[in-house]
């Protein structure tokens, strides 16, 4: 379908370009002004404008955050669903994730501060940690690198 | 967020676009509500109803980066740009729906291209009569200044594309004769009781 606007309708947006271009070269005491006499209050009516901008700042920061996390979630449950080879048991895999850092020291500061003394790492953390790592290309390094020696 | 990063120099980033927000003066303010009423004009009977929103989407489409602010460009223009390209194109998508669209194509095409703003779209049934209403609008102008003289050839002058000089040639009105018909059009076209189109 095809839309074609009328002769009515282009003039109209003619007077409504210029309508615009007036609104524009009027000074700020002029643009007031006519607010005032339409019998508006200019505070009220710069406050609700701000309000409606403002408000619209708020739904664009918190469209962004969740599509971070969404983003977040799905890296999140592709970690998690990835098979990975971990050791069957409780030891094997804290042995497994001690090894992985000693191999790359650095990774340390992916552990929050509470865990790097493994006092509080469940099983599930250690999980975790190894499947973050697994993701990150570590795991597969260690292997080959024990399996060069 | 739909950013080219090719092209980023010349157009300002989203804390840009908040900052010149949280600058705007009050008198700023103001004439922003009065260009979002001017854009508005075409879009419904009440333009002072549908003027926020129309606002609030040029904003939104700022900031996601969907419209872009250019460099060098004063944010207000901007801003006008946007309403008058978004108003266009609800404009063009009602009137489509409007002409024969089948009740699920208007379906299909709110839920694919639903936007901030768009509940207009939603709420306001595709009628032969909002066509008719911007065919309309412009006699509604043109009534409200049927006793001045002055503004109707304004108007008209306006209506065939005519600039301000060659208004006030054709005419013979002096420059500030010309500007303040131009301020009482101006000035009811932001009225409320224009909105009504009486």
């Amino acid at each position: 379908m095809v839309f074609k606007k009328s002769e009515a309708e282009i003039e109209l947006e003619r007077v409504l370009d210029r309508i615009a271009e007036s609104i524009f070269s009027a000074t700020d005491e002029e643009i007031l002004e006519d607010a005032r006499a339409a019998g508006e209050d200019p505070e009220s009516v710069a406050r609700e404008q701000k309000a409606l901008v403002l408000s619209v700042i708020q739904k664009h920061r918190k469209t962004v955050l969740a599509v971070a996390r969404q983003k977040y979630e799905q890296q999140a449950s592709r970690i998690r669903e990835r098979s990975c080879n971990l050791p069957e048991t409780e030891e094997g895999r804290l042995e497994l994730l001690v090894a992985a850092l000693q191999f790359r020291p650095g990774l340390e500061n992916a552990l929050t501060v509470q865990h790097r003394e493994f006092k509080s790492l469940s099983d599930q953390d250690v999980e975790s940690y190894l499947r973050q790592f697994e993701e990150l290309g570590v795991l597969a390094a260690l292997k080959r690198s024990k399996s060069d020696d | 967020m739909s950013e080219d990063p090719g092209s980023t120099a010349e157009y300002y980033d989203v804390d840009d676009v908040e900052k010149a927000i949280q600058a705007l003066s009050k008198a700023e303010h103001v004439r922003l509500r009065h260009i979002s009423l001017d854009r508005a004009q075409v879009l419904d009977s009440y333009p002072d109803q549908i003027a926020p929103e129309l606002l609030a989407e040029a904003v939104l489409r700022t900031l996601d980066g969907r419209r872009r602010w250019r460099k060098g460009v004063d944010f207000l223009y901007h801003l006008d740009q946007a309403m008058r390209s978004i108003a266009n194109s609800w404009c063009k998508r009602h009137t489509e729906t409007s002409l024969g669209a089948e009740p699920e194509v208007i379906v299909a095409l709110a839920e694919k291209e639903f936007e901030a703003g768009q509940e207009w779209l939603l709420r306001s049934e595709p009628r032969q009569d909002h066509v008719l209403m911007r065919k309309e609008r412009l006699k509604w102008i043109r009534a409200a200044f049927s006793d001045d003289a002055e503004a109707s050839e304004v108007l008209e002058g306006w209506a065939m594309e005519m600039t301000g000089p060659e208004i006030q040639e054709t005419s013979g009105m002096s420059k500030k004769t010309f500007e303040a018909a131009a301020r009482r059009i101006r000035y009811q076209v932001v009225r409320s009781e224009l909105d009504r189109g009486v």
